[in-house]
């Protein structure tokens, strides 16, 4: 059995939606900064997500609820297979479930904007894939373990031997936190393309339970970047707070882009800088155990 | 008469006595009897058997040489006369080898006496179990829906008799093949399901049929023919024929000497398993109905030929052979995973799944360490299943919509609530954790990271292009078929032509997978692991906790949503509309759009022809795999 692994997976059931909503409203404050407005207070996200639980439950049809609910449950469920050191492997497979249920509540709804939104969501899944497998398998090959406790406490600085593969996990990682230039199956502004796509069925607490999923899902990805970073408490701090900001300029620095572009520039980036870092990598690292 | 032959001629005796029963209703007793009575039989020798395997079994027949030499010149005689009937050279060109390679084979082979001709281990067992469980459950599906098939085509001559009889043997040689060690024996078994195959592929009778079947012929036959050549050749160089011996000596200072009958017969298994470039004749053959697919896809033919590959990975491992192999399947693997996003019709996209899978189970082998064989079977086990509900399932859908268009089953859950719900159950079993084939593509990646070999992070990223863009098509089609457009509509409207045949064994087979999901650790410590221990000396199985979690997630995955879904039934919260830009007028998604007319929604998925386009897939595919192919044989010339 394990020990501190499950107090930890249970603080994450408790604390990650904290942390998660912090990192959101911290974004958006970074974010109005860097466009020279004052932004909402950092606790807005909290405010947001208290005024979608007091409305009305008005779902479009009797699978909607279920299937985003599902999503909710397998999102948190995937962060607290990862803290508990499950294999992270395994995880990122859990992680395209609870995608997917989400992708079924849009699906279902009948609706174009919903549709659509669904559909790029999809393209979305089979951009990003590739990459972080690649990655989980990058430090598989640093640290030789699935286990996130192991990768950690081996105290390799990571991000020296797959720098290709972390640039590219940032790249996809825009699209898993549905930043620009990749926010086109649905994006934060019902006035913009498709109003809201993916989420344009989903309103009151079923909106709720998408942002609270989001928040949880948050919280484990940077804590795959933290893999790359583990090698001191130093490059930790500064490797996840550098991977934050830099991901924050790039969601304000760039305009959509359409999905061909999305789903091909992904790929090209996790062959190029993804595989093109792991298989030289793994060449070089195979004569030494 | 022991229980293997038994299990054996079981099926082609219900198979005789269907050919002879002219009334409808009694000879589908016959059948459903047959096909229970094989079933239980299979999962009989299976128990019995359990404790003492591998069983070694002599054929005491008296002059068995001459009985199979008599086999193989019957069939190429019965090619022959098809060809010349239908006016085609080339299978006459075939059959004419066949038979000559048979006569002049018969100075190297005939002589030699096989120590054990059958041998029941664990692998075979596990083909038993598929070819008896699924493929009887699909021979219940076909009473059903083979009435209907024949009500709805009036223009298709009702050769029910002989389909019959067909589809029963085609499970008899199936069980033959599984149990030889007398490669002999094997090919003679091997050459019936071709012919079997060829006879049902071309049921429908029209054109299309008969081009499909005389494909699959022509390409099965050549591969027939590279079996042969690799046994005569593997007689000569070691003056055994028998399966056993030829991997213990792989083993040996004679390897080198196998390499090329190896070849030869894994070439054999790559054409009847529908790898690249040999991919066409599967694809064709969709023309035939429902239940020929789902027997061909799932429990027969195209599991004959990984099997081969399996039983022989132990000799390719670590060969040229071995590698070319595992090329191949990963380039089918990943040519029919891209091409499948753009293909609309439902038993295409099946096919070229079906195609990914089994190239997949090729890589594996091809490869041939103890971990990716487990892989392997694995992938067998799980793709039979899951495959076999896909197909019957959606033969009733397309029924039910008159169309195999994907398109036309959007909101399929309306209409047809149980189909959808089986169709939901097989998709997921193939493209999402923790369901078997994803788990068995995650346990190929670990595998492939601890084979500590040059091809490993290639075959990776194969993997991971792979297994992503399976997401895309089947989570658009799933998708689909949830899509609700009028809550209000009544439900289970185009459910009432559906048979109960076809109700039991799509039930039958949607509990079947989600056990299988459940109970792999099972089969795994109990079957599989045994088997690599006694092949290769060491076992393998996922990490045990690793198991666990999956297979409480299945328990999760399948309960979580039907709880919620329970619970949002209980409450009684009013339904809103979709979303129409605010000129929704009813609930069937109808909107006014200008000058205030109402306008119906049609909506269409992307099928992504520009990157994905199934045409130039697959010849590219098939391009690269001749050039693969040709190597192959250049190894054999070497």
């Amino acid at each position: 059995m394990k020990g501190i692994e499950i107090y930890v997976a249970i603080a994450y059931v408790i604390l990650g939606p904290i942390v998660g909503g912090l990192l959101d409203g911290l974004d958006r404050v970074i974010t109005a900064r860097l466009q020279g407005r004052v932004g909402p207070p950092l606790l807005q996200p909290f405010y947001d997500l208290r005024k979608l639980l007091t409305r009305r439950i008005a779902p479009v049809n009797s699978l909607q609820m279920p299937l985003i609910a599902s999503h909710l449950v397998f999102a948190i469920l995937t962060g607290v297979l990862f803290f508990y050191g499950s294999d992270i492997l395994l995880i990122i497979f859990v992680l395209t479930l609870a995608s997917v249920f989400l992708v079924l509540a849009a699906y279902s709804t009948g609706s174009p904007y919903s549709t659509i939104g669904a559909e790029r969501e999809l393209l979305l899944m089979t951009a990003y894939e590739p990459m972080i497998i690649i990655a989980l398998v990058g430090l598989f090959g640093v640290a030789k373990s699935f286990d996130f406790y192991a990768i950690l406490s081996s105290k390799m600085p990571a991000y020296l031997y797959l720098p290709g593969i972390y640039l590219g996990l940032v790249y996809v990682l825009e699209m898993k936190l549905r930043k620009s230039p990749f926010d086109l199956s649905t994006s934060h502004h019902a006035h913009q393309e498709l109003v809201m796509g993916l989420t344009a069925d989903m309103g009151g607490p079923a909106l709720a339970m998408v942002e609270l999923a989001h928040w949880y899902e948050s919280v484990y990805l940077f804590a795959l970047v933290l893999l790359f970073f583990s090698s001191s408490w130093v490059s930790a701090i500064l490797g996840v707070g550098f991977t934050y900001l830099l991901i924050i300029l790039l969601d304000n620095a760039t305009a959509r882009v359409k999905w061909e572009l999305a789903l091909s520039f992904a790929w090209i980036v996790a062959l190029v800088a993804g595989a093109g870092n792991l298989i030289p990598f793994y060449l070089i690292s195979r004569g030494s155990p | 008469m022991t229980l293997p032959f038994i299990v054996a001629v079981t099926p082609p005796l219900f198979g005789f006595i269907a050919l002879i029963i002219k009334d409808d209703r009694v000879r589908r007793f016959i059948v459903i009897t047959g096909a229970i009575a094989q079933a239980a039989l299979a999962i009989a020798l299976a128990v019995t058997s359990a404790h003492s395997l591998p069983l070694r079994l002599v054929a005491t027949l008296p002059g068995l040489d001459t009985w199979i030499l008599g086999g193989e010149l019957a069939m190429a005689a019965f090619i022959a006369v098809f060809a010349v009937v239908k006016r085609r050279a080339f299978p006459l060109l075939l059959a004419i080898a066949q038979a000559a390679l048979a006569l002049v084979g018969e100075r190297w082979t005939g002589g030699v006496e096989a120590q054990a001709h059958f041998v029941v281990d664990q692998v075979s067992l596990l083909l038993v179990i598929i070819v008896g469980v699924v493929g009887g459950l699909i021979l219940v599906y076909a009473a059903g829906y083979m009435k209907t098939f024949h009500e709805e085509h009036a223009a298709v001559r009702d050769r029910r008799r002989l389909f019959s009889f067909t589809m029963l043997s085609f499970l008899g040689a199936m069980y033959g093949l599984v149990m030889s060690n007398d490669l002999r024996l094997m090919l003679l078994f091997w050459e019936m399901t071709t012919l079997a195959s060829f006879i049902l592929i071309g049921y429908g009778g029209d054109e299309a049929a008969e081009k499909s079947a005389f494909l699959a012929l022509n390409l099965n036959v050549l591969g027939g023919l590279a079996f042969s050549l690799g046994i005569i050749l593997l007689a000569a160089r070691t003056g055994s024929v028998e399966l056993d011996v030829l991997l213990a000596a792989a083993k040996g200072p004679e390897a080198a000497l196998l390499a090329a009958p190896v070849a030869l017969m894994a070439l054999a298994g790559l054409v009847k398993s529908a790898q690249l470039p040999f991919t066409p004749w599967l694809l064709g053959a969709m023309v035939a109905p429902t239940p020929v697919s789902a027997l061909l896809h799932s429990s027969t033919m195209v599991k004959a030929g990984v099997f081969l590959l399996i039983r022989l990975a132990p000799a390719m491992s670590g060969t040229t052979v071995g590698y070319i192999v595992s090329f191949i399947g990963i380039l089918t693997f990943i040519a029919g995973a891209f091409a499948a996003v753009s293909a609309r019709n439902a038993k295409r996209v099946l096919a070229l799944s079906t195609v990914s899978n089994l190239g997949l189970i090729a890589t594996c082998a091809g490869i041939g360490t103890y971990e990716l064989v487990w892989v392997a079977l694995f992938l067998v086990l799980f793709h039979a299943v899951a495959k076999a509900l896909l197909f019957i399932s959606v033969g009733t859908a397309s029924v039910g919509t008159g169309s195999l268009d994907i398109e036309s089953m959007g909101g399929l859950v309306t209409g047809m609530p149980r189909i959808t719900l089986f169709l939901i159950v097989g998709i997921s079993c193939m493209f999402v954790a923790p369901f078997g084939m994803l788990v068995s593509k995650w346990a190929a990646m670990e595998a492939f990271m601890n084979l500590n070999s040059i091809v490993s992070p290639f075959m990776i990223a194969f993997l991971a292009f792979g297994s992503a863009t399976t997401v895309l098509f089947w989570a658009k089609w799933m998708g689909l078929l949830l899509r609700i457009t009028d809550p209000t509509a009544p439900r289970g409207l185009l459910e009432d032509k559906v048979t109960r045949y076809e109700l039991f064994s799509e039930a039958s087979l949607t509990i079947l997978a989600i056990a299988t999901c459940v109970l792999y650790p099972l089969v795994s410590k109990y079957a599989f692991e045994p088997y690599l221990l006694a092949s290769y000396g060491k076992a393998f199985g996922l990490d045990r906790s690793n198991m666990l979690v999956t297979v409480l997630m299945v328990g999760m995955t399948v309960a979580v949503p039907a709880l919620l879904l329970i619970i949002s039934r209980r409450s009684k919260e009013g339904l809103s509309t979709a979303y129409m830009s605010g000129r929704v007028t009813s609930p069937g998604l109808g909107f006014k759009g200008s000058k205030g007319i109402e306008l119906k929604v049609a909506m269409h998925s992307y099928y992504l022809e520009g990157p994905f386009g199934e045409g130039k897939i697959l010849k590219a595919g098939i391009a690269a795999g001749i050039l693969l192919t040709l190597i192959l044989l250049g190894t054999v010339a070497i």
